[in-house]
């Protein structure tokens, strides 16, 4: 019920919302190439994780540079499942979810009693421990990561490979919506207030007699849980998949700046920056390919100082302005005919 | 076994040189600076630059040129990026940001392959033996230039003017203003001769290390791991913990596996963290 009520609500406090929904759901019409195709389920994917990492990360503060290893995880269990068991990758995102889940929560018990800058450079070190042991893994191919022959399975909605690019594009669109609304929903939860008064000052929370650590874990299981269920569709969607591309650090600093650039602790602010990050990037990559690899990640860095200084809050906080004179004209229109 | 504890040490002194730099911003600005790495690889591609001056391919001639260069650098990086934000805005981002613009604009350039650097062969493969221990050349120079900056460093934080301004700021930013201290002027200086301590750990390696533009993470991550062992802002500790994990790395590398060693690393500082969260040095109490 209560999920209902937020959902509604949602969309009838942000129309911009609605809009970009039906956009969304016109836009692989529009755009029929296969590679504004792609970039486009690119930019859900890193939606998806921008506002799962934004759970603990943005409602919390608690910087989890750590989001890569539960994204590989996710990765991971659905192809080693699909390809050693033809295990269906609905059954392996679940799966994934589950044991990324129960991760979080055996690593998140000790880190997240871990305070501030430390609990940064803990969540690195699991990060780097989590790529070396993907990379001397027999199971998970070592350093070559694993891929899905062409011959192995049927092309169905079953085994999520599909003939056209079509499918993917409103699976992902989907799970990002997933994502989102669980992420509106905690905000809107009790939970989501525990996490904002974690934010604003932990020891003021302790000593309100709210148990943070337990709340930070939640979140922090929640968090991983949707990172690893993004993970399981990207595995599915590039069929192929290597620890550097999806367990390293710079992919976990993709997923906190998609958050941040766009705006922390926000439900619509990752997806913002998703849009944001990955346009730049592709953007940066073909026009500005002739000076040599690495421009768009320079363009990154370049992007993330600037939006510190100028933009702290994100680019999300350049959108609250209009989105306020629509729906000032709005109301003031209801008044009107009330009149 | 000795050979191996020698090894270690000997590593351990090039990250004491680089933790040095690190717990100096970290201690007076209570910035973790994660683009501490960078100033390493620039340290490196800069002396790659200045080379032909060396002439004779000795770096170490270069160091006074080399210490300019980056405390320029480092002090127009300071005024542009951390200035505008200081006591409002994420350090930890802004300074991610830079690592990666820097990472980067040096790949641009240079471009992504090891790079190696024209030092002379004496010098490279150069080594005392004493005792039946091999010191090689370069490493020991390392190990004695790092620790002659931190024993000066101690010495310049207790006696001069400028030092002291920096511990005052240290301990509490507000009193130090109140008591006259131009505590920005205090941030870019010790900004920049962290920039430059680190610039120097760079030249140091340059004999033992191809320079390409990700060089620096992972000795960020080994310096991380020993300076938050040794306490974040702690000089001391951050020589104990260089050490240490300068002995760690040898020892796991040598009887356990080349690959297993980066893992060492991580597990004892995630061990150290949960069990002593303010390193082996850290009163308690004072927080970052």
């Amino acid at each position: 019920m209560k999920t209902k009520i937020s959902i509604s609500k949602l969309i009838k406090n942000n129309p911009a919302v609605l809009i970009f929904i039906l956009l969304a759901l016109a836009a692989p019409f529009i755009f029929t190439s296969g590679y504004s195709r792609r970039v486009l389920v690119e930019i859900y994917i890193f939606s998806a994780l921008g506002c799962a990492w934004n759970i603990l990360g943005g409602f919390a503060k608690q910087t989890n540079w750590a989001a890569s290893s539960f994204f590989s995880i996710g990765a991971f269990t659905g192809l080693i499942l699909y390809l050693n068991f033809e295990i269906s990758p609905w059954i392996g995102l679940f799966a994934g979810m589950v044991i990324s889940g129960i991760i979080a929560f055996v690593i998140g018990a000790p880190i997240l009693r871990i305070r501030g800058v430390y609990f940064s450079i803990a969540c690195i070190s699991v990060c780097e421990i989590v790529l070396q042991l993907w990379k001397n893994w027999e199971v998970s191919g070592k350093a070559n990561g694993l891929s899905i022959p062409s011959c192995v399975g049927v092309m169905n909605f079953w085994n999520m490979q599909f003939t056209s690019n079509l499918w993917f594009y409103y699976i992902t669109f989907g799970w990002m919506l997933i994502v989102v609304a669980v992420s509106s929903w905690i905000n809107r939860s009790r939970l989501g207030y525990y996490l904002k008064a974690v934010r604003d000052d932990e020891d003021a929370a302790i000593s309100m007699g709210l148990s943070t650590h337990r709340y930070k874990i939640i979140a922090f299981i929640v968090s991983a849980a949707l990172l690893a269920g993004t993970g399981t569709f990207y595995a599915f969607k590039l069929t192929s998949v290597d620890p550097m591309l999806v367990a390293s650090f710079d992919v976990s600093v993709k997923i906190v700046l998609c958050a941040i650039i766009g705006g922390i602790g926000t439900i619509w602010g990752p997806v913002l920056g998703a849009f944001t990050i990955v346009f730049l990037f592709e953007f940066a990559s073909s026009m500005l390919g002739t000076f040599g690899g690495g421009v768009g990640y320079m363009a990154y860095g370049l992007l993330m100082v600037l939006v510190v200084i100028f933009r702290p809050a994100g680019l999300i906080s350049l959108a609250s302005p209009i989105e306020e004179k629509i729906l000032s004209l709005v109301k003031s229109k209801k008044e009107l005919e009330k009149q | 076994m000795i050979q191996v504890l020698v090894n270690g040490l000997m590593m351990g002194g090039i990250y004491v040189m680089f933790a040095l730099g690190y717990t100096l911003i970290f201690g007076v600005m209570k910035i973790v600076n994660f683009a501490q790495g960078e100033f390493m690889m620039l340290g490196m591609f800069i002396t790659m630059l200045l080379m032909p001056l060396a002439g004779n391919g000795i770096p170490y001639i270069i160091i006074p040129l080399l210490i300019i260069i980056m405390f320029i650098l480092s002090a127009v990086v300071f005024k542009l990026t951390i200035s505008p934000i200081l006591g409002k805005g994420s350090y930890i981002l802004l300074t991610v940001g830079l690592m990666y613009f820097f990472q980067y604009s040096v790949q641009m350039i240079f471009g992504p392959t090891p790079l190696v650097i024209p030092v002379a062969d004496s010098l490279k493969y150069g080594s005392i033996v004493i005792g039946g221990i091999t010191l090689l050349l370069p490493r020991l120079i390392a190990f004695i230039v790092s620790i002659v900056s931190v024993v000066g460093m101690t010495i310049f934080l207790n006696t001069t003017y400028l030092g002291r301004a920096m511990r005052a700021t240290s301990e509490n930013e507000k009193v130090a203003v109140t008591l006259g201290v131009k505590t920005r002027s205090v941030y870019i200086i010790a900004w920049s001769i962290a920039a430059c301590i680190t610039g120097v750990a760079g030249l140091l390696i340059t004999p033992m290390f191809l320079a390409y533009p990700t060089v620096g993470v992972n000795f960020f991550i080994y310096a991380t791991t020993a300076v938050v062992i040794g306490t974040l802002g702690n000089l001391p500790g951050a020589m104990v913990g260089g050490l240490l994990i300068g002995l760690v790395e040898s020892f796991a590398s040598t009887y356990l596996s080349f690959e297993i060693a980066p893992i060492m690393g991580h597990l004892l500082l995630l061990l150290v963290l949960m069990v002593k969260p303010e390193g082996l040095f850290g009163k308690g109490g004072k927080k970052a």
